[in-house]
């Protein structure tokens, strides 16, 4: 039995997808649990949707090869 | 029920499989994927987990992961507000390296396992460290202590846990807060002393026995006592909350002086050493005596004689074995992997029985929770290669020849049964040597683990034997099972202890039980016969830089890298050939003079 | 001091002489009273300070460039050095990481033009043995001065001039030569030298500097020779090394001023592979499009396509990612055997059986 190689693009829109229940409960969280944070809530909600985007969007981060000075 | 616990995206992630409440698999993925404390979503480890129990991902009746993402996002968005507009240049850093997929964790596990929404379960990090802690040891009901860097908010936390018959209660009293947190000033001074942070903690613990605790009283101005028994982090001292490259602070240099660049020598011989040395020795001071004086209090407050200890912070030794001697606890427990790896399996012991009321089980004590070895694969490549390998006929047979071996001064790589869960090397994927000399040990640390010499190899020794040698105070014999305890080596022993005794006369041993691994403790027996001493060395199956080995491949790509003798697999045992200058001492000068000269000729 | 294990019974020359080569004839050397002599030509050759001198009078260009590294050996070492430090610095290389991993560990390995031997000392771990070739003495001292200093026993540094080498053909499992062939008078004529020390089966691990990865620093350097070297823009290698004068002067002597440079392409390489039986396997960095980073032992390994195209392609991008050290990249092939089904890793093990 092996995981179910999908496509990169198919499981990040399952990640999107799934995406909006998480956002709503930190929201409502935020709301319940502490009155003086209730104005990061827009914030908050701004920016994950903004890292959902991320998420499609990322890329393997490659290093400056490092070959000569390496002494 | 089948339970799924993960854990990953900070350092070393894993996963684990709890089926009818017992223990079926629990790996880290840096073992599958043999990348070093890889922090990757731990596919490769949840394959293993769901191979080993014949699962297919849909019949699991719960995934769950080790901690809340989304509480953790609101921490650092939260300091990021808080110390703008110093957090202004780390922010985007903060954001792009959170906002990713370590935020999406129930997406993620959807869309590699396909598991509906319902099942996926979010425990928090420190009950995922307490859980670990506390349902894995064979006690009723303990206090519960765990600390590390940070988990969503708190970074220290105390509790209770309680086996009461059906009813499981795993309960956090009091928690402190990031951004103090004791987890990250034992490692803001690990990289002040030019060690990498999450894995170079235990050098530091190393090179405090070279130094003494001189700079004491200026950590103790950093961790400020408060009367409710917790501390406060002076924070103009550290920068770990508002700078993503740096964790301390100019203030911090201006009291310990320049901090250590990581490609410099590091003599504590020498002043500036020396100097380094007693910077390790005073934070190492400073952290057990604060942590000594919070378990006393906790054994006051909570009446109970058993202490489990969890978080990252618990694979401090020499820490541990202070806590057992003068807190006044009788037992102490640490688990095999008490860091984040093991809030893996924490989570699923906290589903199955606190979240889903299941019945209570007693969890085997053991740490071989990792793929069997084949050891056929072994034959098999050395065959194709050449190198004599033989399969011998029984276990007498194995152990005589090893002992041999050893008894030679010859380094032996071990490898028997299932991977280890946890970043210790426990009998089942070792590097084996004789203890007695500081010359074995030079060797091994230099053309083996190509690593600084202030680092303390390990000795294993049959629990029954263990008093002999080392001064174990009650109670010190359990906190060996999993090498989680530092003891002082008997003066008479340690000048044929050597190789594993400390600077200061201490050693990190692993007690061996019979029951756990007999054939470990056959070895370890049979050693005593020949040479009067039934301990050996026992340092983990690595190469630096790379994981512990996991298949009887690697071991072997690991063995024909290093200076390693002997490779044994079970009872298949490979051997060098004789030595490459040997051998190449050996050629006849005529011949290959005639062989250059022909291709001279053909040119 | 740490003592030594296993103790020592030969000189370190014991086993090395079979490596070694009379530059003049080819024939093989022996000990004899302190001195190598050739069993071929009777000529013999002095040992000092453990280090053979297999050196015949070299050419006019050649000499200029043994004069330039006589007055500063590249690179030096850091003060207070030890095996351990060494090895952290090459820890924050990808390419050092992974050549050390490809590299069996008994393999027997040269590395023509070493300079002061770091990156043997790093090489010569496990059971391997590494001989450090070099034109250059004072570079050589300093090698052979840390070698004893670290306890690295299995070592040995050799002065000799690669195109009438002192080295023994055919014997090397690997051979590595980065930063050294783009300095002397006739690349390819020393690239062929170089492949034929290689055994059959074995390794060749060539870095040069890329005729179009060292555009950006070639106008640097314009810029800096303006100005009379006083200011040079964007070097980052100079400004990290600020606060170390004579780590930063070496650097700025090899990359401003030095007498002999050349510079090649990805395609010229491969044809000097093809006209020495040396099979491609792959560049570092990739010349491939979205290559997945390479890991554990793949180094030796080959690319899984080699188009002409993606390797301009490439080339043009290293403008940019190569450019922060002088546009240095690394070609590895691999000397063509009897038994070609075999990969690399796995006829060198076979070899040594």
């Amino acid at each position: 039995m092996i995981l179910k190689r999908r496509g990169k693009i198919r499981r990040g829109l399952t990640v999107v997808a799934s995406a909006a229940p998480s956002i709503a409960d930190l929201a409502r969280g935020m709301w319940k649990s502490e009155k003086r944070n209730r104005w990061l809530v827009p914030l908050v909600v701004f920016l994950c949707i903004t890292g959902l985007v991320l998420v499609l969007a990322s890329t393997v981060e490659v290093l400056a090869p490092f070959i000569y000075t390496i002494f | 029920m089948k339970i799924l616990g993960i854990s990953a995206h900070y350092h070393d992630s894993a996963a684990a499989l709890l089926v009818d409440g017992m223990p079926v698999a629990a790996v880290q993925e840096e073992r599958i994927s043999r990348r070093k404390n890889d922090a990757a979503f731990p596919v490769g480890a949840i394959e293993y987990c769901l191979n080993q129990a014949g699962l297919e991902p849909e019949e699991l009746d719960a995934v769950v992961f080790y901690e809340k993402p989304m509480l953790k996002f609101e921490r650092i968005l939260t300091m990021a507000l808080r110390e703008w507009p110093r957090t202004f240049s780390s922010f985007p850093h903060a954001m792009k390296s959170t906002l990713g997929e370590k935020l999406w964790v129930k997406g993620l596990i959807k869309s590699w396992l396909g598991v509906p929404s319902d099942k996926i379960l979010f425990s928090e990090h420190h009950r995922s460290h307490a859980a670990a802690a506390m349902l894995t040891a064979p006690t009723r009901d303990a206090a519960i202590l765990t600390a590390d860097g940070v988990g969503e908010w708190a970074a220290l936390t105390v509790g209770r846990g309680k086996r009461a018959g059906a009813k499981v209660e795993v309960d956090l009293l009091r928690e402190i807060r990031f951004p103090h947190s004791l987890g990250m000033l034992y490692s803001t001074f690990t990289a002040f002393l030019g060690f990498p942070v999450n894995e170079g903690e235990y050098k530091v613990m190393g090179l405090a026995s070279y130094g003494s605790p001189r700079f004491a009283d200026r950590v103790r101005e950093i961790v400020e006592r408060t009367e409710d028994g917790g501390f406060r982090l002076d924070m103009r001292y550290f920068e770990y909350h508002t700078n993503a490259k740096r964790s301390f602070s100019n203030r911090l240099i201006d009291v310990f002086g320049p901090p250590r660049a990581p490609w410099e020598p590091l003599d504590p011989t020498s002043t500036e050493g020396r100097r380094f040395a007693d910077v390790a020795s005073s934070v190492q001071h400073v952290l057990e005596e604060i942590l000594v004086e919070m378990c006393t209090r906790l054994r006051k407050e909570l009446d109970v004689p058993d202490l489990c200890l969890g978080g990252g912070v618990a694979l401090n030794g020499v820490c541990n074995a202070r806590i057992l001697r003068e807190s006044g606890f009788e037992r102490v427990f640490v688990p095999p992997a008490p860091g984040d790896a093991g809030c893996a399996l924490g989570a699923a012991l906290l589903a199955d029985r606190v979240f889903f009321g299941n019945p209570d089980r007693d969890f085997p004590d053991h740490p071989y929770w990792g793929p069997a070895l084949d050891p056929q694969e072994l034959f098999r490549v050395a065959r194709e290669d050449g190198l004599p390998a033989e399969e011998l006929p029984n276990d007498d047979v194995v152990l005589d020849r090893v002992v041999r071996e050893l008894q030679a001064g010859k380094i032996v790589g071990w490898m028997d049964g299932r991977t280890e869960f946890g970043p210790r090397a426990l009998g089942n994927r070792s590097i084996l040597s004789a203890p007695h000399t500081a010359e074995q040990r030079d060797r091994l640390n230099k053309s083996i683990k190509f690593r600084e010499e202030f680092r303390p190899f390990a000795p294993a020794v049959p629990t029954e034997h263990a008093s002999t040698y080392f001064e174990l105070p009650p109670g010190g014999h359990r906190l060996g099972r999993f090498m989680s305890g530092v003891f002082p080596v008997r003066p008479e022993h340690r000048d044929r202890l050597a190789a594993v005794t400390h600077v200061d006369g201490t050693a990190r041993l692993q007690t061996v039980d019979r029951d756990v691994s007999p054939r470990f403790h056959a070895l370890l027996e049979a050693y005593g016969r020949k040479s009067g001493l039934p301990v050996l060395l026992n340092t983990s199956f690595n190469l630096a830089g790379e994981p512990i080995v996991n298949r009887a491949v690697e071991g072997y790509s690991t063995f024909r890298r290093c200076a390693i003798d002997m490779l044994v697999a079970g009872r298949c045992v490979v051997t060098k050939r004789a030595d490459r200058t040997a051998e190449i001492d050996s050629g006849a000068p005529e011949e290959e003079a005639g062989l250059n000269a022909k291709e001279e000729a053909a040119e | 001091m740490v003592a030594t294990y296993p103790p020592r019974t030969t000189s370190p020359l014991g086993w090395a002489t079979r490596l070694l080569a009379c530059p003049s004839c080819r024939g093989a050397l022996r000990e004899r009273g302190g001195h190598l002599g050739c069993a071929g030509c009777a000529k013999m050759y002095a040992v000092e300070g453990g280090t053979p001198q297999l050196r015949e009078a070299g050419d006019a260009r050649t000499d200029v460039v043994r004069d330039f590294y006589t007055a500063a050996p590249f690179p030096g070492y850091p003060p207070k050095d030890s095996l351990g430090s060494l090895r952290a610095r090459a820890g924050r290389s990808e390419f050092a990481k992974l050549l050390d991993r490809a590299i069996p560990g008994d393999a027997c390995i040269v590395e023509v033009g070493c300079g002061t031997g770091q990156m043997s000392l790093f090489l010569a771990t496990a059971n391997r043995v590494v001989i450090g070739a070099d034109l250059t003495r004072a570079s050589l001292e300093l090698g052979a001065s840390a070698a004893r200093r670290f306890g690295v026993e299995r070592v040995l540094f050799v002065e000799t001039d690669l195109r009438r080498s002192g080295l023994r053909e055919g014997a090397f499992d690997v051979v590595y030569s980065s930063g050294v062939l783009h300095h002397t008078p006739d690349p390819r004529a020393s690239f062929a030298a170089l492949a034929r020390l290689a055994r059959p089966g074995g390794i060749v691990v060539l870095g040069l500097y890329n005729a179009w990865a060292r555009i950006p620093h070639r106008v640097r350097r314009a810029i800096g020779r303006m100005t009379g070297l006083k200011y040079i823009p964007l070097d980052p290698v100079l400004r990290d090394r600020a606060a170390e004068p004579a780590r930063r002067e070496a650097w700025l002597r090899d990359q401003y001023m030095h007498p002999e440079e050349h510079r090649h392409t990805t395609r010229e390489v491969q044809r000097w592979f093809r006209e020495c039986g040396i099979e491609y396997l792959r560049t570092y960095p990739d010349s491939l499009f979205g290559g997945e980073p390479l890991e554990g032992d793949a180094l030796f390994q080959p690319a899984d396509d080699d188009w002409a195209f993606e390797n301009w392609a490439s080339q043009v991008g290293w403008m940019k990612t190569l450019a922060h050290e002088g546009g240095l990249w690394v070609t590895i092939g691999r000397r063509a055997d009897s038994t070609p089904a075999l990969s690399p890793s796995e006829s060198i093990g076979r070899k040594l059986a």
